[in-house]
């Protein structure tokens, strides 16, 4: 291949140079933002079928705050292991496997709240779509965190080992796994605001 | 018993086919046909194009001829002369469309079938023959699109005001029809007041335009006159198809549709043309609804104004026949005695 | 048998004879033939189950056809198959009709010419046409198989349950599919029909993922875009349609599912069903067509794309000529991508939807037309003046051709609103879609099979048994869907167990019973097929490296490929695929490994002057 300058690449250059399985990250992610998008899409249809009851629950707002913690953390961790800061990798890691589970609990208040306030699963279609899109979407954050918490445990276990750390932080791939975390995170909260918004729009 | 036939068919089967097999493997080791580039079965293969062709087209203009009288159906409504000869135009363009590609696509085998000593033309692209055949079929099928377009936006334009209603809903697996009585007005209906009586859910309680409503057994529309099918299912989908008017609407549970159109032969004209003495309009169920879907049917009658309001005024409510159903409704503001 | 290896003209060493000695390391059993991750056996897994579908979807329509075209014989001599499926008067029973019809779509559309055809395909030839050793993931294309399998065991399974697999048609609208009550195959088999298709969802994502990701990241050496044969910008592009939609049909599920389990009323209002009003409203059954047809549509062109790449290719190779206008090619499977996803409501109108809307539709409808026209006309034009040699699969694929126009042509009809009021759900609608997706498509995936067979087996096919399996089906699919246009004029419905009960449709009894002969005589034609590729895979003489005379990369590896493809580099690539009968040249093919400066007496002006760069490739 021609040596070409890394700032002139154009665009589709730059894809191609882009590591596969990012590549199959962004592919799923796009996939998973049709299945978001139409179900969206349909939700706010089904609100012309019918009056609507629906209300925001304040538990909502609390997950918002930490799911936006999770991406804020997760982000850190590109200069942590460009810097091979190892105790703020874990950290950041570890924060945020914490806000994490906290928006998983908050998830399960906020359903609670909406039952007490009569936004029903089996009542009309659109309290239904409330439902089945958070549930999707705690379904993919459950993902998130899995794999979070996988590379979260290989950096504790090899923690006391100077060599294995080195090793880990000069493997270009374990980079791009991370990178692959970040974007997920970040993709977990765009998808979040996207349905927190819409509800709040129909809610006002 | 059968699975012993067939594995003994199976086994000869088999045995047959290796056999030819073989025996054309070796007739090509024989014929050493690998140093030639094709073989005679090259020419018959271009030929049989032909002769597909040939066979193909005469068999359609063939058939064509002699079951016209099968799949030309006379249409029985305003707007399905007009659907109907948008057909038989676009059938006649797409046609000769398929015909001329046809001979091409045909024809070219045998012409330009392998021969040793030619090489093939090089011709990978012409601008002129790319923008050509995007550009004419764009602009048929646009002229098609507006013609059509005009066509479907009369159809579906609002009902007019001086109209005939008829109620149709789909059930598993009938129809049943109602039409508004002497008032006029069709009353309302809820599918939680369906009971075993009560098949359409009318709601005596709530709507009195209900108690003059009747539910014949079979659809009496006037000729020349606008007719508005109002269509609801109670449990599945179900689709209204009377292949005569050119009409088909989906019958939706929840959610009612209509269509509307201008019935122009009577039952009786139509017995004379098609000279069936039998002759009756038919609706069939075109929307895949359980194990009786095929058996949906329903007849249609189309009477001359005179005679369809004679049959009107002598058909008798619904709730005059079912006095018995309406006494246990208990509805204090009705004297069963009014019905009549 | 008689071997013939190596070509005099043949430019690329053959390494045929010694292929053994290539194997890296040795798999077991199970990691080569099993849980293999090689592209190439992945494919053929794939190929085999896809015809083993075809083979089951094919005796369903067997039965239903024994049924329309002959509905007063008696049925009992099928008792040890069909047991209680039969009436006591030896008819099949009506649900069970039901059933079949459902089941031969589904089967036919997923297994057979989704995964059947563009799963093998794919697999096969888009690391070898590209020039990768496999895909991007090994495994991820393995998990894509297997779910596929688990898919099709489920749906297996569910024509064996008590109640019946599902019954309401392949595109399962509810209330029907959602209400056990309405029919018994709405039970049980609708959960796994559900389930099967979830399966298969996921195995077409993972493996539509995976082909757009070695398509953009791992192309060989000089392999630019321009370069790529139609076959992978065909599997690429049906691949990027598969992860739009594919989702979509998953929401769609997942909200039936939860419909039918779950008590929701997400399609579900107002139904007073088996003596009783359900609770449910609000509802809109609607809503669930919409969504079953946004991934529907795009569904069929996933469905033919392939074929039409695989068309593509085999034409030019065959006729000896380049394909006519391959950025027209390329442009009209880019605007029939985009075109799919906004054409989706056709299908729905005479659902009462709003008829502007159902103006809107039909105009873009027609526009997709367009796109198609062109690609027919070019390959006409591509025929036009070859020098044509007529292989099986060279016959296949002008049989697409000529199927493609044919049900395309009627598209134009139904795609018009105020025709389509008349004809929707008639027997021309049959027609239609059994020419332009299921005939054309399978005439694309035979086109294919024969094409590459001696790549994948190492064996060539008979060539007299493929034409008369050629003749067989060709006149067979026309005898069989070109009178249906008849009966659709005419007015039948479909999924009607019998017309008798009508006066309009009970004509046309001779008509129906010739559809069905001939149903059956090309159903039996298959057999021909079937023995041909497997007795060609352990008994075909053995195949020359190049038996085409083709011009693309996969006729560079060696006889049995092993695990890699290549032995050694993967080629260079410096020219398009298309270089057939090029002026001057002393071969009708100068494939793409030849590098322009070996060529200096056919090249072009702005050829030559590639020359100073090819050096740069190496």
């Amino acid at each position: 291949m021609k040596k070409v300058n890394e700032k002139n690449l154009t665009l589709l250059q730059k894809v191609e140079k882009t590591h596969p399985h990012l590549i199959f990250l962004y592919l799923a992610l796009i996939g998973s933002s049709v299945l978001f998008l139409f179900l969206v899409f349909v939700f706010m249809t089904s609100l012309y079928q019918h009056t609507n009851n629906l209300q925001m629950p304040f538990f909502f707002g609390l997950s918002t705050v930490f799911l936006l913690f999770c991406s804020f953390f997760i982000k850190k961790t590109k200069i942590n292991f460009e810097k091979d800061q190892q105790n703020e990798l874990r950290k950041n890691l570890g924060l945020t496997l914490l806000f994490g589970l906290g928006f998983v609990f908050s998830q399960f208040l906020a359903w609670q709240q909406m039952e007490k306030l009569g936004i029903i699963f089996t009542g009309k279609a659109s309290n239904s779509y409330v439902y089945v899109l958070t549930a999707i979407h705690i379904l993919h954050l459950l993902v998130g965190l899995f794999f979070t918490a996988v590379y979260f445990a290989k950096i504790t276990k090899n923690y006391q080992d100077p060599v294995e750390m080195l090793l880990l932080f000069s493997n270009k791939y374990e980079g791009i796994k991370l990178q692959m975390l970040r974007n997920y995170w970040h993709f977990l909260d765009i998808i979040w605001l996207i349905v927190v918004i819409t509800l709040f729009v129909i809610t006002i | 018993m059968l699975f012993v036939y067939l594995i003994v068919g199976g086994i000869f089967i088999v045995a047959l086919l290796a056999l030819v097999y073989r025996i054309l493997s070796l007739i090509d080791v024989a014929k050493n046909s690998e140093s030639k580039r094709v073989g005679f079965s090259n020419t018959v293969n271009a030929f049989l194009f032909i002769v597909f062709f040939v066979v193909g087209f005469g068999g359609i203009a063939w058939y064509s001829g002699i079951a016209s009288e099968n799949y030309l159906p006379v249409s029985a409504s305003d707007h399905g002369l007009l659907t109907d000869r948008l057909f038989w135009i676009t059938t006649a363009i797409v046609f000769v469309a398929f015909f001329l590609t046809h001979v091409l696509l045909f024809f070219a085998p045998f012409l330009f079938r392998f021969q040793e000593d030619r090489k093939a033309l090089w011709f990978p692209h012409s601008n002129k023959l790319e923008v050509a055949w995007t550009v004419v079929p764009a602009i048929v099928l646009t002229v098609l699109v507006l013609s059509g377009y005009k066509v479907w936006s009369d159809i579906t334009s609002p009902a007019p005001k001086d109209r005939v209603e008829v109620e149709i809903m789909g059930k598993q697996f009938n129809w049943q029809v109602r039409y508004a009585g002497k008032d006029g007005v069709i009353g309302k209906y809820d599918f939680r007041k369906i009971d075993a009586t009560n098949a359409m859910g009318m709601d005596f309680a709530n709507d009195k335009a209900n108690f003059d409503d009747f539910t014949p057994n079979e659809i009496h529309i006037p000729k020349g006159k606008n007719v508005l099918l109002k269509i609801r299912a109670r449990d599945v989908l179900h689709s209204v198809f009377m292949p005569h008017f050119r009409v088909k609407m989906d019958a939706v549970p929840g959610m009612p549709t209509s269509f509307w159109f201008v019935p122009n032969k009577t039952t009786a004209e139509m017995r004379t043309e098609t000279g069936k003495p039998d002759f009756n309009y038919e609706l069939a169920c075109t929307e895949v609804c359980g194990s009786g879907h095929f058996a949906m049917k329903f007849k249609i009658i189309v009477d001359e104004p005179a005679e369809y309001e004679k049959w009107y005024a002598s058909q008798e409510a619904w709730a005059v026949s079912n006095k018995d159903y309406i006494k246990t409704l208990n509805l204090k503001d009705v004297n069963l005695a009014d019905l009549k | 048998m008689a071997t013939v290896d190596i070509q005099a003209h043949h430019h690329v060493d053959n390494h045929g004879d010694h292929h053994e000695e290539h194997h890296e390391h040795h798999d077991t059993f199970v990691t080569k033939y099993i849980f293999s991750i090689d592209h190439k056996m992945i494919a053929k897994q794939f190929l085999v189950t896809g015809l083993l579908w075809a083979f089951v979807g094919g005796t369903m329509s067997g039965l239903f056809r024994l049924q329309l075209g002959f509905p007063n014989a008696s049925l009992e001599w099928l008792r040890p198959l069909l047991g209680g499926w039969l009436t006591d008067q030896g008819k099949l029973d009506q649900e069970f009709y039901l059933a079949l019809v459902t089941m031969h779509g589904t089967i036919m559309v997923f297994f057979v010419l989704t995964a059947g055809l563009s799963g093998t395909f794919s697999n096969f030839l888009i690391p070898l046409q590209v020039g990768a050793r496999d895909m991007a993931s090994g495994f991820m294309n393995m998990l894509s198989y297997w779910f596929f399998f688990a898919s099709g065991v489920l749906m297996f399974t569910s024509i064996f349950i008590e109640t019946g697999p599902a019954s309401g048609g392949w595109v399962i609208y509810p209330p029907l599919s959602a209400l056990p009550q309405a029919m018994s195959g709405s039970g049980l088999g609708m959960t796994m029909w559900l389930m099967s298709m979830a399966l298969f969802i996921v195995s077409s994502l993972l493996g539509g993922i995976n082909y757009i990701t070695t398509i953009i990241n791992l192309r060989t050496n000089g392999m630019s875009f321009t370069k790529m044969p139609l076959t992978i910008w065909a599997f690429f592009i049906t691949a990027i349609i598969g992860v739009l939609s594919f989702p979509v049909l998953l929401a769609a599920a997942l909200l039936l599912i939860f419909d039918r389990s779950f008590g929701t009323s997400f399609y579900l209002s107002e139904i007073y069903i088996g003596g009783e009003a359900l609770s449910n409203v609000g509802g809109s059954p609607i809503l669930f067509q919409h969504l079953f047809w946004f991934l529907g549509h795009p569904e069929v062109y996933i469905v033919l794309l392939p074929a039409l790449g695989i068309t593509s290719e085999i034409i030019a190779t065959n006729s000896r000529k380049p394909i006519f206008g391959y950025r027209a090619m390329i442009g009209s499977m880019l605007g029939i991508m985009v075109l799919s996803f906004i054409v989706w409501a056709h299908h729905m109108f005479v659902t009462g939807m709003n008829p502007f809307l159902g103006s809107v539709f039909m105009f873009l409808t027609l526009i997709i037309a367009v796109p198609s026209a062109v690609k027919a006309f070019n390959y006409i034009t591509t025929l036009w003046r070859g020098n044509l040699v007529f292989t099986p699969a060279m016959l296949f694929s002008i049989g697409l051709v000529s199927l493609f126009i044919s049900g395309g042509v009627t598209g134009i009809i139904l795609g018009n609103s105020a025709l389509d009021i008349q004809l929707h759900d008639t027997y021309y609608v049959v027609a239609h879609f059994h020419l332009v997706m299921g005939s054309a498509s399978f005439f694309g995936m035979m086109a294919g099979i024969y094409h590459w067979f001696p790549k994948m087996y190492g064996r060539m096919m008979n060539d007299k048994l493929g034409y008369v399996h050629f003749w067989i089906t060709f006149v067979g699919v026309y005898a069989v869907f070109f009178p249906m246009h008849y009966i659709g004029i005419a007015g039948f419905p479909r999924r009607y167990y019998s017309w008798t009960n009508f006066d309009f449709s009970n004509s046309f009894v001779d008509l129906n019973m010739f559809i069905s002969i001939a149903a059956f005589v090309t159903l039996f034609g298959q057999l021909i097929f079937a023995f041909n590729f497997f007795y060609s895979m352990f008994k075909g003489r053995l195949a020359p490296a190049n038996p085409w005379r083709s011009n693309t990369l996969e006729w560079t590896t060696d006889r049995f490929p092993g695990h890699g493809n290549w032995v050694g580099e993967i080629p260079t690539v410096y020219r398009w695929p298309y270089d057939y009968s090029k002026p001057n040249s002393a071969e009708d093919f100068i494939p793409q490994t030849v590098p322009f400066s070996e060529t200096p007496e056919s090249n072009f002006d702005y050829e030559n002057e590639m020359i100073a760069l090819e050096k740069e490739y190496k």
